[in-house]
């Protein structure tokens, strides 16, 4: 890394410095399900104001937590233990990233929040998140029947003849 | 016994994906030994994190029974 304290070139497009984050979040599960989209383009909104190229993204979905989380609002401690999960994926400049965590610490709606570095291309094996209990079933039944075994036609018919016969 | 990831080319291992993960939790909601597993130890390493990660959002316990 070079030490050049030179102010940094705000470029719109990709820098030399900049780099994938993918933020995730939990918002609180009080929101009603209509207020969720709003709460989404205020979110990428405030990464495009900060620099930052949305690349994807999935919306919330509400999830059980895994365990109660706790949250202070205005002197009020709130227990959840259910949230809306979600996650968007974007690039941006590494300075950019405190001023988005200052504007995410301060907000009512979110529960958590952790922006991790990542790559552009898609990392999640389904394509996108498998979060919900009845998703999972819905998932663990295509893949039962992909594995299920398909004779062939010979092997088939012999068994039929075996059928008949007994 | 051979790699998970390494067999499935899975280079990347993303937090989001609880059902992978839960592969490599026991009962207890512990992460198992690459011993018993026994994954890559670089993959070993990406898996822990991913896990970590899982936890703190609430997409996987820290305890459980």
């Amino acid at each position: 890394m070079e030490k050049e304290n030179a102010t940094p070139l705000k470029i719109a497009s990709k820098t030399d410095t900049s780099k994938i984050y993918e933020l995730g979040y939990i918002l609180v599960s009080s929101l009603p399900d209509e207020k969720i989209v709003d709460e989404v383009s205020v979110l990428k909104d405030l990464l495009s104001a900060n620099g930052g190229d949305i690349i994807s993204s999935e919306d919330p979905i509400l999830i059980d937590l895994a365990y109660p989380m706790l949250k202070v609002v205005s002197a009020q401690r709130q227990k959840y233990s259910r949230g809306y999960f979600g996650w968007v994926k974007f690039e941006g400049e590494p300075d950019s990233l405190t001023a988005i965590k200052k504007v995410l610490d301060l907000s009512h709606t979110m529960l958590r929040y952790m922006i991790v570095k990542t790559v552009r291309e898609n990392t999640l094996l389904n394509g996108k998140m498998v979060l919900r209990q009845e998703e999972r079933e819905e998932v663990a039944l295509e893949d039962a029947g992909e594995e299920a075994p398909i004779e062939s036609g010979e092997v088939l018919d012999k068994t039929i003849d075996d059928l008949v016969i007994a | 016994m051979k790699c998970y990831f390494t067999q499935n080319n899975i280079v990347h291992i993303d937090y989001k994906d609880v059902d992978l993960l839960k592969k490599f939790l026991n009962p207890h909601a512990r992460m198992i030994s690459r011993k018993r597993t026994g994954t890559t130890a670089k993959n070993q390493r990406n898996l822990a994190e991913a896990i970590k990660r899982a936890r703190v959002m609430g997409l996987l316990p820290f305890v459980s029974r």
